[in-house]
């Protein structure tokens, strides 16, 4: 199977650092026969395989795959060791690798202690700084989350990597619209189109052309035709509510109560005691679920949406190898019709 | 005795790959992948120096707790032996001051610099205690990180002159069984460039020399020596002048260099005096003739 990213949309594999060597070691293996087009590495802050190293090891094991980090918070990491670390990926996938940034996750944040007054500037300080490093430019700079003082990565050449944002709300997604090369984007099917939306007038409001911006979508996957777990499904849709900003939830036809119970039980107790309160309702709204066909279809929509890249997974469950092998499988197919 | 070398992290992943197969596959014992804050990131390259050698052991480090956290430490070398089995060990040290200032890191406290190393090494090693062939290093100089580093597999000494050696390992009194000593000093060896003319390894030398504390300079009457040096570095920082105006007999006290036979001579007194390994620093790795030397330096040493 070749890759044939331009076709109507890329299609990729989200994996998270919390998932065993055993299976990550299989996607890079399996990515470039599989025709992933690329994999996106997420950071479990502090949980599982440390997140360069992983992305280090998938870039090694494939030849053609795109691989980037969604994402790498820039509050728990100096933005020097992130630079050094994209530098270093960069050179072992011969300009493969992509860097996803972000602030983290509002839980995350929550756990850690950090609580930024100004976190649209930093985000936008953060990306100023990777490029004029990437550049070869010594840098000083203050702020809440940066302390450089006339450093530079020590390299001759410029360096070029994409820079992407994992971001959620209104400012931020302006932001991306404005400085980034690409977003991931996660949520519900409207909340998408009002993301791509503001992307795209930001992008043009910035004399840029809204399409050279990627709009990468990443949402739970769940197929229930190899044996996935449900369980599984509603922890990672709590832990999804959970983390999603009260403004994109307003945007939603759910049940705001319901929504606020989840938010609460997570916060308090975790994902697990937050699962009790996801409805098949919930399930439908935060991720794609189903039989292949209907998961494919549903990336479909997405793309029709401005998506241009669609992420499979996580949780992974039952028989996944056979279930990511179908999908991909039936996405070639509708590519070559 | 085992032969490390360090690879230089200054040159692109394709070069410092090329090197490694070299050290690798001419029989060096490890290779390790120094960390510096103004350059690549020493564990990312050490997945990547493991998936193109085999047999060599990899040293990640120095890797300073002040700036990566233990549990970040400890995912990272997780990582890597989950990923390509238990090849790794790790140094740990606080790093350069100036250097750390750079990215905005302190050392803080000095007075507890020492034990917040030490608390480093017992909580990492603790972690990867399910993984026996895993080693953690210390990094030390100086006689209090040197006696702390009891806790930990082992000491690198960053030293090549005996009587500093001797020294240290007098410090060390009782080492619990497989305790290591290996020293990692600035070294050229089988060059064809005198070492009173390389101005890589002078300035390698003159790094350590100048970065010695005050306490050591005295116990090795030093200060006289040095402090011309030390006065024009802090004015303009650690120029070819400031090179120039150390003594080198001083120099010398400070790296390994010169022929093979001599350098080997020095090594057998090593190893006498206890220790286990020697890391031969920059700029010996800097280059592949530098690999290739040293690996043509462990072939006559095991004809010797």
């Amino acid at each position: 199977m070749k890759n044939t990213i331009d076709a109507m949309y890329r299609a990729s594999v989200g994996i998270t650092t919390s998932m065993k060597v055993s299976a990550t070691n299989w996607i890079g293996k399996n990515a470039d026969s599989l025709g992933i087009d690329g994999i996106w590495v997420g950071e479990d802050i502090g949980i599982g395989q440390e997140p360069s190293i992983l992305t280090a090891d998938l870039l090694s094991k494939t030849t053609s795959v795109r691989i980037g980090t969604g994402i790498v918070p820039v509050t728990v990491h100096n933005i020097s060791t992130l630079a050094r670390a994209a530098l270093t990926l960069s050179e072992i996938g011969n300009g493969r690798f992509v860097l996803g940034i972000g602030l983290g996750g509002i839980q995350d944040l929550i756990k850690r202690g950090v609580n930024l007054t100004k976190p649209v500037t930093e985000l936008r300080k953060s990306i100023q700084v990777l490029r004029k490093l990437f550049n070869t430019e010594t840098v000083t700079v203050q702020s809440e989350l940066m302390n450089l003082r006339e450093f530079s990565l020590s390299i001759n050449k410029p360096v070029s990597i994409p820079l992407f944002f994992g971001v959620r709300g209104p400012q931020m997604l302006k932001l991306a619209g404005e400085v980034a090369d690409g977003v991931i984007l996660s949520g519900p099917r409207e909340y998408i189109k009002y993301a791509i939306e503001i992307i795209n007038e930001s992008a043009a409001a910035e004399g840029r052309n809204a399409e050279d911006i990627e709009k990468v979508v990443w949402l739970p996957t769940i197929p229930t035709f190899k044996g996935g777990s449900e369980k599984l499904a509603k922890s990672v849709v709590a832990l999804v509510v959970a983390d999603t900003p009260v403004q994109v939830l307003d945007l939603l036809d759910i049940d705001r109560k319901q929504a606020d119970r989840i938010r609460q039980a997570v916060a308090e107790s975790g994902p697990k005691e937050g699962a009790k309160f996801i409805d098949q309702h919930f399930i439908d709204t935060f991720s794609i679920s189903g039989s292949c066909k209907h998961m494919v279809d549903r990336f479909e929509i997405f793309n029709n949406l401005g998506s241009t890249e669609l992420v499979l997974g996580p949780p992974f469950s039952g028989d996944w190898r056979e279930a990511m092998t179908d999908i991909f499988q039936e996405i070639h197919l509708r590519r070559t019709k | 005795m085992d032969w490390g070398i360090a690879i230089n992290l200054r040159e692109p992943v394709s070069e410092i790959v090329e090197k490694a197969v070299a050290a690798d596959q001419g029989g060096i014992d490890a290779i390790w992948v120094t960390d510096f804050p103004a350059t690549r990131l020493s564990p990312v390259l050490a997945s990547v120096v493991a998936e193109n050698t085999e047999n060599c052991r990899i040293g990640v480090g120095l890797l300073s707790p002040l700036i990566y956290s233990s549990s970040h430490i400890l995912q990272m070398m997780t990582t890597l032996i989950e990923t390509y089995g238990e090849r790794f060990d790790l140094l740990l040290g606080p790093g350069d001051r100036v250097k750390l200032g750079e990215i905005g890191i302190s050392y803080g406290e000095v007075s507890t610099l020492v034990t917040r190393m030490r608390d480093a090494a017992v909580s990492i090693r603790e972690g990867l205690s399910e993984y026996k062939e895993c080693r953690v290093i210390m990094g030390a100089q100086g006689p209090r990180m040197t006696m702390a580093s009891i806790r930990s597999d082992g000491v690198l000494l960053n030293y090549s002159d005996p009587e500093m050696i001797q020294w240290a390992i007098s410090l060390l009194k009782e080492r619990p069984t497989g305790f290591k000593i290996g020293v990692f000093p600035p070294s050229l060896i089988g060059s064809s460039k005198s070492c009173s003319e390389h101005i890589g390894i002078k300035t390698s030398a003159a790094v350590v020399a100048l970065g010695l504390s005050h306490s050591i300079m005295r116990r090795f009457g030093l200060i006289d020596d040095l402090q011309p040096a030390l006065e024009k570095m802090k004015k303009q920082g650690l120029t070819k002048e400031v090179v120039e105006m150390i003594d080198k007999n001083i120099l010398s006290r400070f790296s390994l260099c010169g022929s093979v036979e001599s350098t080997i001579e020095k090594i057998i007194g090593y190893q006498r005096m206890g220790v286990d390994m020697v890391v031969y620093g920059p700029p010996q790795g800097s280059t592949r003739r530098g690999v290739d030397d040293l690996v043509k330096a462990k072939m006559y040493r095991k004809i010797v």
